[in-house]
C-alpha cells in the first residue's frame, strides 16, 4: 500500500508530529509562560526596600542606618523649644546613626492603615537631620494625626531615602498597634544631641 | 485498501477549506475605507460637528465656601493686602507689598500633601493675573511650606509680593479652584502623584487694605 503513496510527500508527513502532541506542547508553553508571569514580582516588589524590623528598645541595622526605638507615646498637647501644640500626636524617641558615611535621614513616616504620615518639621525634631558613622544622635519625631485616629495597625518606617526614594536601600519598620501606645497628655520633644554627651 | 493514502488526504482537507476562501473573496474589502469614513463622518455629525464646543460655565462659589475633591478640600477664606508680613515667607522689595490669601485647606488624600510645587494644594487654586504664590506658611505656628497630612486641617496663608500700584482695596481678584488627577508612574517614573489640574470652579474675592497690618487678621501670628 504505502508504494501507492508518492514518496515526496509522504516521507515528510511520516517524520512530522502528531497533531495532538503540537497542540499539548503549546499548551502547555502557554500555561508555563502565565505561571512565570504570575511569580514574577512586578517592579514595585522588584525594588522594594530591604525591611528591617525594629522593636522599642532594640537596636536595627541597616546597610547605612541605625536606629534605636526607645520610646513611642501618644499626647495631646506637644512642646519642643518654644513651639507648643494641640492636637492628636504621636511622639518618637530614636537614636539614630549612619553606619558607612555621613548621611541625612530623609524620611520618617508613620502609616496607619496605609495612610501615610510624615513627621511634622512644625516642632523642631531629629526630622531631616544629619547622621555620623557610629556616633549616634538622639531625639524625637513627631507625627500629627487626625482628630479621633487612636486605634490601628501603624508602623513607623524610618530610612535614608536620598530624594526622597527608598527603593533598594534599607528601611528600618517598627510596627506596633496604635491603640496600645500609652496616652501622656502632655509631653516634650527630646533635643537632638549626640547620644553619649 | 483500508486508507486513502496521504495526498487524498491532504486534497480532502483544502476541499473543506475552499468554501472558507470562496467566502471570504466574497466580502468586498474595498468599500470598507467608504464605509469607515462614512461612519466617522455621522459620528463626527451627530456630535456637533468639527466646531469647538461651548464649555459648561464653571460652578460659582461664594468666598468661605468649601471646594471639595478627591485630593483636598480647600475653602478660600478672604485676600489681604499688607505693607509687610513677616514670618509668612514672603518679603517685599522698596514699592512692593503683600497680598495674602488665607484658606482653610484639609488633605483627602492617603499621603502628605506639599501646599506648593508640583502636585500641591496652590496648583489646586489659582487666582487671575499672579503666578505661582511666592510662598505659604501656617497661620498657627508660622511654619513655612507646611505639609499637609492626611485628614488634619490647616489654616494656610499663601503670600504673592505685588506691585504697590497694582492692587487696592476694593478690588475684585478671581480664584479658580482646580480638580487635579492622581496619576501612577510606570516605566521610567514611579511614585504617585497628582497632575493636570482641570479648572472645575471659580469664585470672587474682594481684596481688604490692611495698611501696615499692626491689628490685621492675616498678621497677628508675627
Amino acid at each position: 500500500m504505502k508504494a501507492d503513496a508518492p514518496p515526496v510527500t509522504a516521507a515528510p508527513a511520516a517524520r512530522r508530529l502528531p497533531m495532538w502532541a503540537a497542540w499539548t506542547i503549546g499548551i502547555g508553553c502557554v500555561v508555563i509562560a502565565w505561571f512565570v508571569a504570575l511569580v514574577t514580582p512586578d517592579a514595585d516588589t522588584a525594588q522594594a526596600p530591604f525591611v528591617v524590623s525594629a522593636a522599642v528598645g532594640e537596636s536595627a541595622t541597616g546597610r547605612n542606618i541605625e536606629v534605636t526605638v526607645t520610646d513611642v507615646r501618644r499626647a495631646e498637647h506637644v512642646a519642643a523649644g518654644g513651639w507648643s501644640a494641640e492636637g492628636n500626636w504621636v511622639v518618637v524617641d530614636v537614636e539614630a546613626a549612619s553606619v558607612l558615611s555621613e548621611v541625612q535621614l530623609n524620611r520618617a513616616v508613620l502609616v496607619v492603615d496605609g495612610t501615610q504620615f510624615s513627621a511634622s518639621e512644625r516642632p523642631d525634631s531629629i526630622r531631616q537631620a544629619s547622621l555620623t558613622a557610629g556616633i549616634p544622635l538622639s531625639g524625637s519625631l513627631a507625627f500629627e494625626l487626625p482628630e479621633g485616629l487612636d486605634a490601628g495597625d501603624a508602623s513607623l518606617e524610618i530610612a535614608l531615602a536620598p530624594r526622597g526614594d527608598t527603593r533598594l536601600d534599607s528601611m528600618i519598620v517598627l510596627p506596633f498597634e496604635l491603640a496600645e501606645v500609652a496616652e501622656v497628655g502632655d509631653t516634650e520633644l527630646l533635643a537632638t544631641e549626640w547620644t553619649n554627651l | 485498501m483500508s486508507e486513502p493514502p496521504v495526498a487524498e488526504r491532504t486534497r480532502a482537507r483544502r476541499r473543506r477549506l475552499t468554501w472558507l476562501r470562496a467566502a471570504g473573496d466574497r466580502v468586498p474589502t474595498a468599500w470598507f475605507a467608504a464605509i469607515g469614513t462614512g461612519v466617522f463622518l455621522l459620528a463626527t455629525a451627530a456630535f456637533g460637528g468639527l466646531a469647538t464646543a461651548a464649555e459648561p460655565p464653571l460652578a460659582q462659589l461664594r468666598p468661605g465656601t468649601t471646594h471639595v475633591n478627591d485630593m483636598r478640600s480647600l475653602t478660600v477664606e478672604r485676600a489681604v493686602l499688607i505693607d509687610e508680613l513677616p514670618g509668612s515667607g514672603t518679603s517685599p522689595d522698596k514699592g512692593e507689598r503683600v497680598l495674602a490669601i488665607v484658606v482653610d485647606v484639609e488633605n483627602h488624600w492617603t499621603e502628605p500633601l506639599r501646599p506648593e510645587g508640583t502636585g500641591s494644594v496652590a496648583e489646586s487654586f489659582s487666582v487671575a493675573g499672579l503666578d505661582e504664590p511666592s510662598s505659604s506658611a501656617r497661620m498657627d505656628d508660622a511654619t513655612i511650606g507646611p505639609v499637609l497630612q492626611p485628614g488634619v486641617p490647616a489654616q494656610v496663608v499663601y503670600t504673592w509680593a505685588v506691585d504697590a500700584e497694582d492692587f487696592a482695596a476694593g478690588d475684585h481678584l478671581v480664584v479658580t479652584l482646580n480638580d487635579l488627577s492622581l496619576y501612577t508612574g510606570s516605566f521610567v517614573t514611579s511614585g504617585t502623584s497628582w497632575q493636570d489640574p482641570t479648572p472645575s470652579a471659580t469664585m470672587t474675592l474682594v481684596i481688604k487694605d490692611v495698611g501696615a497690618g499692626v491689628d490685621a487678621e492675616a498678621g497677628d501670628e508675627g
